[in-house]
Formats: C-alpha cells, structure tokens, sequence
C-alpha cells in the first residue's frame, strides 16, 4: 500500500483541507493522527492546509449541521478544480447516531458530491490512510 | 448532618420564611437539595454568597417539562467553604413561565439563563440579552425544543 | 500593522458565517467578544428523551469524542443514582482507570495542538509522538482507540487481564519519564514562554464568578476538582491532589495540564495496585424501577460536567435529561480573558481552555470605527498575527 501511495505522490501531492461540520472531535483527532510520526502522510506530500483556494481534497468529518451547511457549501465553491471529497466518519457518511436529530442534516452528501466514504466511529488513521489511497486510485483511473 | 451544613439549613429557613418549602440532605454525597417558591430564588443567593463569602461556584441551571402544568427548575452550585452541593429547586407554571433573572447577583448564570429560556420558552426578567443561544436564526420563533405537547 | 487592513478569505457581510466567536476590534485590541454556540447544537437533549438509556449511552458518547468516556462515565453513575443500583468495586477500579487514561490522552493532545498552534511543529510531533502509546493502551482495555464504550449501566464492559495490568504500568512509567521532560520545556522555552505567560488573564475573583471550570478555573488559583471535593468511583480511596497555578494566565492553564498529566499516572498506578478482585458488572432493569431523578458531576478533561436525568417508573426512555458540559462552563470567562486583549492573543488564549473545536475553525472580527467586517481561522490568526 505504501508503495502505491510514494508512486502516485511523486505525480502529485494533495493537499488537504480539513473541516468540520459539528462532529464530536474523534474523527478530527484521527486525521490528525495521520500527519505524526507514527502514521506519518507528510512524507508522501499530503498536506493539511487551511485555506480553500488551495485544496486538492476535502477531508470531511461530522453529521454536517445546518450551521454547517452553509460553510461547506461555500468552502466548495472557494475549492480550485480538479476537487474531492472525502466524507470521513460515519456521521460524513450517512449522519451516524445524530440521524432524525433536529439540528442535523444527516451527512456530507447531503450538501455535495463525495468522492470517498471512509465509515468508522472513528476510522483508524490507517484507514483514513487508506481512503486517500482509494481516492488516488479513483482519481488515476479517471474516475 | 455535618454542623456548618445544620447552620446552612436554618440561615435559610429564617431568611426565606414562607419562600423555604423543604429540604433533602445526602450527607455521603455531600448534597443538599432546597426546595423554594420562585419568588424567593434571588434572596436565596444572597443567603449563599453571605454564608460562603462569596466563594461558591454555579455549576448550571437545569429547566425540565416534565409533561405535568409546571416547569422544573435546579440550580446546582458548590459551596467552596462548607465543601456542599447546593441544588436549589422551584417551580413555574406553565401559563406564567416566568422567574427573575439572577446575572446581578451571580453572573455566571448568563448563558444558562438564556439557554432554559431558548429551550423551554421561561423569560428571565431583567436578564440584559435574551437572545438566541444555541438555535439557528431561522428557527420558527415559537418553537421551544424542550418543551412537552 | 492594522487588522482591518488584511483581509484573510472572502467577505461576504449578508451572508452569517459561523463561527465559533465575533470580536469587536479597534485596531489590534479586543474591545467586545460574543461567544456564536450554534455551530455543533445538535440537539441532544432532546434526541435522549426519544431513546432508550441505553440507545442513549451511545449519543452520549458523541457529545466529544476526545473526553467520552467522561461523559459515559457521568451518564451512567446518574442512571445509577436514579436507579439506586450500585455497580461492583472492581469496576469502579476500572473506571477510574480509564478515566485517567483518557485525561492523559486529552492533555497530551491540547498540549501538542497549542504547539502546532504557535508553530512548534516539532513538539506537537513528539508529543503526539508519545501520546500513541496512551492511545495503545486505551485499545489494549477497551477494544478502541477513542470510542471507549466502556462504561455501562452497573459497571464496565470488560475486565482487566494481569498481563495487561503490567503492561499498563511499563508503559506509564516510561511516559512520565517524557512528560517530565516536557514539563521542563514548557516551563523554560523561551517561544512558548513569549506565546503564553501573561497572554488570556483570568483573575481569581473573575474566574469563579464566571463559573469557570478545570484547568482553566485552577490555573486562576481556584482550588476546586470534583475528583478531590466529590469524589466518585474509586476516588474515595485513592485520593487525587488538586492541581493549581496561581498565575492566571494561558501557561498556567497549560501547565495544570501538564502536572495533571503526572498525577494521573500516579492515581492510575495506585489503582492497579489496590484494585479488588470481583465481578465487573451487575445487572440491571431496562426500565427505570422507580420515578426518580438522578445526578452525577465528574471531572472531565477540561473540567466540571454535570449529568442529570429524570426517571419515570416502568419508562425506558428518561424523563429528562441534561448534560452541561465544562467548555460550555468556560465560555464567559473566555470572553473575560480576551477583552481588552490583542488581537494576535486570540489563538493562544482560545487554546488554553482546551476548547471543543478545531483549528480550522474560524472567528469573526468587526471593526468598531469602520464595521468591517472579517472572518478568518484560528491558525491563519495565529501564524500571520504574531505581534
């Protein structure tokens, strides 16, 4: 696996945006957790970056508020094409526990397109890991 | 009961008079729960920051519906000096959900005070901003979460 | 180098952005804060009166990720006492265990977020670096490296092997030996020092007339933690000194943590050594044997957290049911520490209450003479603001 991955980053190295829609923090630590030393993405280019205007790939996380809502919206209008999602966590897939509650919208392909669902409550870094992994491949496919 | 929280009890009965309705001590969780008439609410702070010398902490307000014609309602502060928890309780019905704000006498109740109030439809009187806390804007403006059909 | 002048993403006035806080600012200095608390309201409190309680622990859970086996701790000790159950020694052991597990592994994570925040990406590295081994060990007893789900009504849901007693404290012993380490940077370094010390002060008085909670309470010299003043679980026999700074200001808080870390280690070492033998769970009714009302206050990683439930005979939903949670607590006294502040103060006092939001998330500063209006993150703020 991470071979492919060093392969494919030599063509290109995606830089993340990281945003939350009113997730409760645990997926939010985890890709983070993928940046440190132990599982370590920096060394094959990917990095996290807090503007918009200069993401490759959206990382996701949270049942997506309706306070929220709006923000991602706008936050994927400001992102440059090519752009990807990755919904990260089962409250980004699908709402998780917080589906039917009031103040929710019930995951991130409610508001946009999702390129990957990476599910987990939360997804280990390693898989995390291997979502961009299998967004690289989509994307290499022509996907 | 431990003395300091006898002495507690009855600064209370004296100060509140006809306001003190009751009262249950947990001395092994060192909780003392008073239950009070609403009007008496503001003086039983006063009674508090008198007998701690200011030193207590409010820990929230807790408004509840729980489905009959009044709302609950828990003050739970923690005593530094007598080192006991305070939940003081009192009610108001329904037709008149209305109690007077205490930020002047204890200013970390601000945000709960708007909170119950957003949630459960209670005006706070003298509160200085009763705005919207947690809802969004958009939400229709009689539309209180927490209360029961 | 004035704030108005640098606009840092898109304004759009018409549109309500949401962020966590609005500054009024004139010039560089904090005139007026307004905390905007709608951002994750998800309506919890709510969605709990519509499940069952033990449906519930798992939303409960989610209220935060990083502190949520306080919360399951606190959700089922108020059950508990609403249900007059009494869970098994052994598993108060074991709660407390975890308990402290999962503050060194929230004190450790803040600690290395503040550096990354100032831009002392090697620390945050090594901290986080270290705090794997805590997340390891968590793993080892609970099955997950963050969702715990440990805690149940009457107990825990797994035992404690001795083989895994041991490796706990092998791998505690060799943690503190870093955290001392780090305790001497944080105290010393020269960058972390100009960032901190006397950035975000929070008086004593102030502190406790807000409310304040934690380590932010007990970095103003309030000397109150709920595992010393109300002991729960297995606190009545393992005592827990307080930790407090009396210098009021973002390193304290940093600090507390920092020290508080150790004591945990120490507690957590205590109660593997005196830790019963025994069942690890009783059983206990679906539906609530009695109508009650049930409270239990814990001290979470950032402070005092508060759950209360209502109870209705034969019902297996509760009545009611409250959680106030210590961020929430702090935030009056945030407001407190920022006005009258700079502007360039804002990340690095934000980030000493150890707040339940990310960098990336953003707040709103107005300027009082000409109503501009700019939203912009907190770790843009921090790097390109430094004064």
């Amino acid at each position: 696996m991470l071979l492919r991955l060093a392969t494919w980053a030599r063509l290109r190295s995606p830089w993340i945006l990281h945003v939350n829609t009113g997730a409760c923090n645990s997926c939010d630590i985890e890709v983070l957790a993928a940046l440190t030393p132990r599982f370590d993405v920096e060394r094959f280019g990917i990095l996290l970056k807090p503007s918009p205007r200069h993401a490759d790939v959206l990382v996701v996380t949270g049942a997506v508020t309706r306070q929220a809502a709006e923000r991602i919206k706008r936050i994927y209008e400001q992102s440059p094409d090519p752009k990807f999602v990755m919904a990260v966590g089962t409250c980004a897939c699908s709402g998780g526990v917080f589906q039917n509650c009031y103040g929710v919208l019930g995951g991130v392909d409610k508001v946009m397109p999702v390129d990957v669902y990476v599910p987990g409550c939360p997804p280990r870094p390693d898989a995390i890991i291997y979502g961009v992994l299998k967004l690289i491949e989509k994307v290499t496919k022509g996907g | 009961m431990v003395e300091e929280h006898v002495e507690l009890v009855e600064a209370f009965k004296r100060g509140l008079g006809g306001g003190f309705l009751s009262y249950e001590y947990d001395a092994k969780r060192r909780a003392l729960k008073l239950f009070v008439e609403r009007g008496a609410l503001t003086k039983a702070f006063e009674l508090i920051n008198e007998a701690c010398g200011g030193e207590y902490h409010v820990t929230t307000i807790t408004g509840a519906d729980l489905g009959g014609d009044e709302v609950e309602f828990t003050y739970s502060l923690w005593l530094l000096p007598q080192k006991l928890r305070v939940m003081i309780k009192t009610k108001a019905p329904k037709s008149d959900p209305r109690l007077r704000s205490l930020v002047s006498v204890a200013p970390a109740t601000i945000l709960y005070e708007r909170e119950v109030h957003e949630m459960l439809g209670v005006v706070f009187e003298g509160h200085p901003n009763l705005e919207r806390l947690f809802l969004p804007e958009d939400w229709p403006k009689n539309f209180y979460p927490l209360r029961r059909k | 180098m004035s704030t108005t002048k640098v606009i840092v993403g898109p304004v759009h006035p018409a549109l309500h952005e949401p962020e966590r806080f609005v500054f009024k600012v004139d010039g560089e200095v904090v005139v007026d804060v307004e905390p905007r608390l709608g951002y994750v309201h998800r309506g919890i409190e709510k969605a709990l009166t519509e499940r069952s309680f033990t449906q519930g622990l798992y939303l409960i859970e989610r209220i935060c990720g990083i502190c949520n086996v306080a919360h399951t701790l606190a959700a089922v000790q108020a059950i508990e006492d609403a249900f007059n159950v009494e869970p098994p020694k052994r598993a108060k052991y074991l709660r407390t265990i975890v308990h402290e597990l999962n503050r060194i592994h929230s004190h450790l994570l803040l600690l290395g977020v503040a550096c990354e925040l100032i831009g002392f990406d090697t620390l945050f590295m090594l901290i986080w670096r270290d705090r794997e081994a805590v997340m390891d060990i968590i793993e080892m007893v609970t099955g997950n490296r963050v969702m715990s789900a440990y805690n149940i009504i009457g107990g825990v849901r797994r035992n404690v092997s001795d083989h895994e007693v041991l490796e706990m404290k092998k791998v505690l012993e060799a943690l503190v030996e870093k955290v001392k380490q780090y305790k001497e940077v944080f105290a010393e370094d020269p960058t972390i020092r100009a960032r901190f010390v006397d950035v975000g002060r929070l008086s004593r008085a102030k502190a406790l007339a807000l409310g304040a909670v934690g380590p932010t309470a007990r970095g103003s010299g309030v000397k109150v933690d709920v595992r010393a003043e109300e002991p729960y679980a297995a606190f009545d026999e393992v005592p827990l000194n307080a930790v407090v700074y009396e210098e009021e200001d973002s390193w304290a808080r940093l600090m507390v943590r920092i020290d508080e870390t150790l004591e945990s280690a120490r507690v957590i070492e205590e109660c593997l050594d005196k830790m019963p033998t025994g069942p690890v769970r009783v059983r206990v009714p679906e539906v609530a044997p009695q109508s009650s009302e049930g409270f239990s206050v814990v001290e979470a990683p950032r402070g005092e957290l508060l759950h209360h439930v209502y109870t209705e005979k034969g019902n297996d939903k509760p009545l009611r049911y409250r959680v106030r949670t210590p961020t929430y607590a702090n935030i009056p006294s945030v407001c407190e520490m920022l006005k009258g502040g700079y502007v360039a103060d804002i990340p690095a006092a934000l980030v000493s209450i150890d707040p339940c939001f990310s960098c990336t998330d953003r707040v709103a500063l107005v300027d009082v003479r000409t109503s501009e209006r700019v939203s912009v993150d907190l770790l843009t703020l921090a790097r390109r603001y430094w004064r």
